[in-house]
């Protein structure tokens, strides 16, 4: 694996209770930045309990203690003076199910830039127009921008929501299964978006399809029972695993 | 945009306000809850506590204190009376030989006694008699410690005589002295052991007892005697006075007099009495809670009888045999019920449901037979009409085809009745209630039951509805595919599954009931009275406090009192609502197991 | 044919359909009632003139009655009483009741303290009114407001200036006594909220206040409207608690003036449900003002059911503009 390349994100000793279940044991791993990463595994392997400690969501949920570092620019996420709301800020996190707020498509966008402080409409118009073509969705909505977001497809609500997201300029963005409940054509979609964000952003993706993670990431992470099994380029991970294990799981032996 | 985890400290600050904000709403929203118990509790706590007394240093007397004259005497009384006792007033008096033969007269005989008779049938030494204030009971002390209680009680003649209510719990040794208190039914004793205690006339036992330490030989001590207002309490020698004061400010309140029968002056027999005025001044308050706890209870019984069926039997229609549309519009309207102010009803009870049920008592009891009847003589032409009829009255308009037959039947009945009352009965139905001797009060428990059934009945429904329509449609849905008519889906699975939370949703409608005030304050004659009898009208708690509280003086018996009643009423829906919210949760468990 | 009844049930079906029926058929002549009592009161008398003068006179008549005083006659300051307490009370009760229900769903710690807590609540709104004015004249009258009377105006002691019933007290009071209600139906609101939107709120860098403030509230802003029109509905028709406080059959003075601050909050006042029972019931009078007392629990009745109905509309418009919420959550 080449150690040459900068880590935006250098996870230490990470490890997550939810009450007293271990889901997460000592986890060591650098997320490269203006990349793509996969984290692959069975259900329940703490995948998405890994992604979101990276933006300390696991907190809103009941009962978690995490310990460990995450560093983010080499600033440990974790230590008590951050203030989790910039943190979010900074890396932003799209969930499996789309979830927009029952307002309209172009006040979901300006949400997180209000929250910011942008107040004047014309920079707000800007922003969001130019969040919602990054996202690929300025076509479809640019007649209905002010039509209640919740009335736009599945694709389309779950592009809403990453154009939500990459309108307050994260440096990172997490993606929890973002194609899990979609059809085919949104999930393309979805993932040509992934291709042209990792310009500017760092991705982390969770996914539960092989071929999407072939596809898109240039690093695999496969995770399993809560430990990290194997990390390395997405290439090299699907032609020659190091581990037995990886190699059954992306072979379609287990899992 | 910065690159530090720092956020703007605008948003920090606003943030950190608004959870202050929010925890401190939270917080005094918990202060009053506790307040509100705190309260309540404060406020009868000074009930309970016990009667305090401590010793003072004594007083030597410069002269001797006069004690009052012994020998009284009566013209045509043949013994030789040693004790002598004359009420506050003066009109009472009672000379007794010592041996207990006792004489009774008024001061208006000149001569001969009222009453001629033995205090004690055993052979004791009488020591001590003694008037209570107001003049309705003599106390007499003996030798062996005996301590009695008579009250003036009228006999058929209406001439009032002495009457033994109670013998007190004996003392060790003679009783000496017997002082009463000023304005009130205690009175204190002092006996040959120099013990003082101090009783209540309605308890039996002494409410505080204290050795003097005062070697008490008969001639030492010359008197009891309280201060005006019986704080403090003197005892007299010939040249000291022994100061005790005393910290007993509800001695008319405890355990006994509020939930036992207990024998008040005037009153031929024990019995549970609520009367906290009267006319005259020098009244004993009667603190019984029996009265008006059985009148909340009946009240809320009969509310109950009316409004329980009628609510579940409702909501097991809407629930189960109505589909979605009409089922939320019928629910709109009978929580309609649940709009109008209880003082309307109340009225609307007194001034034109109580005189119109008096003279309709016969209707009222034949549309109570005839109605059931009549909607099943409905249900059994149904079938026959033409199908086009049944076909346009089918998912919920039946009920408004319902509602005409009711009103029709109604009519009739009630029309009916008028002719049958005059035809059957001379006088009418009412009048034949009085000769067999049934009492009957215009604003009786019967209007109640229909006033505030009609008040509990959207509370009952909203939840028995809840909880039918809440079990798992899989049930109903695999009964019915085993070839069950949707009837036996329901008496067979939905109602055994939600019978618990009926229970609750009566349970609810029981503790509101008891709680409601304006409908009993209205509609009844609110007479303390101790009986379930449908036609006698009652009181309530609820409507004595809404009667009594503004009235009483802060902080005496009376207002303590009422506090009590409060928290009484609060214990009673407390545990109502509790049971049913436990209920109702299990039942929720149920459903989600299911 | 016997056997087929008993199987169907179509005998008992139609019993509890009766029950149905006879439950609105009581609604509805109770409702018909009134009206019908009410209705002619104000119809003139005397034979002459011709129909449509008769109108004029029979609105001028409503006219004088809604708006006369005490003295002529009127429920103007019945009407007013009610109003002013309710208002106060929703003032009062509204955010309180709401904070408090986001503190205990939102903030508090999800333990066995706040589940007692829920559990109290829950009964509190059980409990009957009356430990509620019996509560607030012992808590509020003879303490608090002996206590403000000590410090604040100690001058006039000892007329109590705080320390006796008043409009200030019957509001605290009432808010006392639909804050339960308020606070559970608000919670109802808040758990109906789908987490997913709480978390793509925290995802975009939200803070707590700023998640609550901007989604969830007016999120549960429609839950809120039906707790106030619950709350309302109580308060509007309470009588018996509220004779405590300061609610009386005649009050001397409107508890307003021109000057500031323009509300008496110590001042008693009068309400339309005290003017039913106290007319109806107490006064001398009682029989020959029973139409009276007729019109003026027409006017109550319909005030609430207007108050009620508005709720409903601002409801519905709430709902609407957060009608995709469902579809949100699916």
């Amino acid at each position: 694996m080449n150690m040459e390349i900068v880590a935006k994100l250098d996870v230490q000793d990470l490890s997550v209770k939810f009450a007293d279940k271990t889901v997460l044991q000592r986890i060591n791993l650098r997320i490269p930045e203006h990349k793509i990463t996969a984290f692959i595994g069975p259900s329940g392997c703490g995948k998405s309990s890994l992604l979101r400690s990276f933006n300390r969501m696991n907190e809103l949920l009941e009962d978690t203690t995490t310990t460990g570092r995450v560093l983010l620019d080499g600033k440990n996420v974790y230590q008590p003076d951050v203030e989790v709301a910039e943190l979010r800020r900074r890396v932003g996190i799209v969930f499996q199910k789309p979830n927009p707020f029952p307002h309209s498509v172009y006040e979901n966008v300006a949400f997180g830039l209000r929250l910011q402080g942008i107040k004047q409409e014309r920079k707000l118009d800007e922003l969001v127009e130019s969040a919602l073509k990054k996202a690929a969705l300025w076509n479809e909505v640019r007649d209905r921008l002010h039509a209640s977001a919740v009335n736009l497809s599945g694709g389309q609500q779950q592009r809403l929501v990453i154009a939500r997201a990459i309108a307050i300029e994260p440096e990172v963005l997490l993606l929890d299964e973002p194609a899990s409940a979609l059809d085919p054509i949104s999930t393309l979609k979805i993932e040509e978006l992934m291709y042209d964000l990792k310009q500017h952003y760092t991705i982390v993706i969770v996914t539960h399809n092989m071929q999407q993670a072939a596809r898109v990431s240039d690093f695999t992470a496969f995770l399993n029972m809560g430990q990290l099994i194997e990390f390395d380029e997405t290439n090299k991970m699907f032609t020659d695993p190091s581990q037995r294990a990886t190699e059954d799981y992306i072979t379609g032996r287990f899992g | 945009m910065s690159k530090s985890l720092l956020l703007q400290r605008r948003r920090r600050w606003y943030n950190r306000l608004f959870k202050a904000l929010i925890g401190l709403s939270g917080v005094s929203v918990l202060l009053m809850l506790a307040a509100l118990f705190i309260y309540l509790f404060s406020e009868v706590v000074p009930l309970l506590r016990p009667v305090t007394g401590e010793p003072l240093a004594p007083l030597s007397l410069p002269e001797q204190v006069v004690t009052p004259d012994v020998a009284g005497n009566r013209l045509g009384w043949p013994v030789t009376p040693a004790l002598y006792a004359i009420s506050v007033s003066g009109y009472y008096q009672l000379v007794a030989s010592s041996e207990g033969q006792a004489c009774f007269y008024t001061r208006q005989q000149v001569s001969g006694c009222q009453q001629q008779w033995w205090l004690t049938e055993s052979v004791d030494t009488l020591t001590s008699i003694s008037w209570l204030s107001a003049e309705q009971a003599l106390l007499a002390g003996y030798k062996s410690g005996r301590l009695q209680q008579w009250f003036l009680v009228p006999d058929n003649s209406g001439i009032v005589k002495l009457q033994l209510v109670r013998e007190l719990p004996a003392q060790s040794s003679a009783i000496l002295h017997i002082a009463p208190e000023q304005n009130r039914r205690g009175f204190a004793t002092l006996n040959a052991a120099g013990q003082l205690a101090l009783y209540y006339s309605a308890a039996g036992r002494p409410l505080w007892q204290r050795a003097t330490g005062l070697t008490a030989d008969e001639t030492d001590i010359k008197a009891v005697e309280f201060s005006a207002d019986n704080k403090l309490l003197s005892v007299y020698s010939a040249n000291q006075q022994y100061r005790f004061t005393l910290d007993n400010p509800h001695p008319e309140v405890n355990w006994q007099t509020l939930w036992h029968s207990v024998w008040y002056e005037g009153f031929s027999q024990p019995d549970y009495v609520w009367q906290t005025s009267s006319a005259s001044d020098d009244y004993q308050p009667k603190f019984s809670l029996i009265p008006l706890t059985i009148g909340t209870l009946k009240a809320a019984f009969y509310a109950m009888l009316f409004a329980a069926p009628l609510a579940i039997m409702a909501a097991i229609y809407t629930a189960c045999f109505l589909p979605a549309g009409p089922r939320q519009r019928i629910k709109a309207l009978i929580e309609l019920m649940a709009a109008f102010p209880t003082v309307i009803l109340g009225f609307i009870a007194a001034v034109w449901l109580a005189p119109v049920i008096e003279s309709n008592l016969l209707g009222l009891l034949l549309w109570v037979l005839v109605l059931p009847l009549s909607v099943l003589a409905l249900a059994a032409v149904w079938p026959r009409l033409p199908s086009s009829w049944q076909h346009r009255c089918s998912g919920g308009s039946e009920v408004i085809v319902l509602m005409v037959w009711l009103m029709v039947v109604s009519g009739i009945v009630f029309f009916a009745a008028q002719y049958l009352d005059s035809w059957l009965f001379t006088d009418g139905f009412r009048f034949y209630l009085d000769k067999l001797g049934v009492y009957y009060e215009q604003r009786n428990a019967l209007v109640i039951g229909i006033a505030m059934g009609f008040a509990v009945v959207p509370g009952i429904f909203a939840i028995a509805d809840d909880v039918l329509h809440q079990v798992p449609p899989q049930l109903t849905r695999g009964a019915l595919a085993l070839g069950a008519t949707p009837w036996q889906a329901v008496i067979r699975i939905s109602l055994p599954l939600a019978a618990p939370g009926l229970i609750a949703a009566c349970l609810v409608g029981f503790g509101r009931a008891m709680g409601e005030t304006m409908i009993i304050l209205m509609a009844t004659g609110n007479s303390p009275i101790t009986n379930f009898n449908l036609f006698e009208g009652l009181r309530s708690l609820t409507a004595t406090l809404a009667i009594e509280l503004p009235e009483a003086t802060v902080g005496s018996s009376h207002f303590r009192v009422l506090f009590v009643a409060a928290l009484l009423l609060l214990l009673f829906t407390f545990l109502a609502n509790t049971a049913a919210e436990i209920v109702r949760q299990r039942l929720r468990k149920k459903y989600q197991r299911l | 044919m016997q056997q087929n009844w008993s199987r169907k049930g179509t005998p008992w079906i139609w019993l509890n359909a009766a029950a149905v029926a006879l439950s609105l058929l009581l609604v509805g002549s109770l409702l018909a009632f009134i009206m019908v009592q009410s209705i002619g009161v104000f119809w003139p008398s005397e034979a002459s003139g011709h129909f449509g003068h008769k109108v004029w006179l029979y609105l001028q008549n409503w006219w004088q009655f809604l708006s006369g005083s005490s003295v002529e006659g009127g429920i103007f300051p019945a009407i007013l009483g009610t109003v002013l307490m309710v208002l106060l009370m929703s003032i009062l009760v509204t955010p309180l009741g709401v904070f408090a229900a986001v503190y205990m769903h939102e903030y508090a710690k999800d333990g066995p303290f706040i589940r007692l807590i829920r559990v109290a609540v829950h009964n509190l709104a059980g409990v009957p009114s009356i430990v509620y004015g019996v509560f607030g004249l012992g808590f509020f009258v003879y303490f608090l407001g002996g206590s403000i009377d000590n410090l604040f105006y100690s001058d006039r002691l000892p007329t109590p200036t705080f320390g006796t019933p008043g409009l200030l007290w019957v509001s605290l009071t009432l808010a006392l006594l639909t804050l339960p209600v308020v606070i559970v139906a608000t919670e109802q609101g808040l758990a109906g909220i789908p987490k997913s939107l709480r978390l793509g709120c925290f995802a975009l860098g939200a803070t707590k206040a700023e998640v609550m403030w901007r989604i969830v509230l007016p999120q549960a802003s429609p839950a809120m409207v039906t707790a106030l029109m619950l709350a309302i509905a109580r308060a509007a028709g309470e009588v018996a608690p509220l004779v405590f406080v300061g609610v009386v059959g005649s009050a001397p003075a409107l508890p307003i003036s021109t000057e500031f601050p323009y509300l008496q909050l110590q001042q008693q006042i009068m309400s339309l449900g005290m003017h039913i029972y106290d007319a109806g019931m107490q006064s001398p009078a009682a029989q020959s003002a029973e139409p009276l007392v007729f019109a003026s629990a027409l006017v109550l009745i319909v005030l609430i059911f207007m108050l009620n109905f508005a709720a409903y509309r601002f409801r519905k418009r709430l709902n609407l503009r957060y009608r995709n919420r469902a579809a949100a959550e699916s």
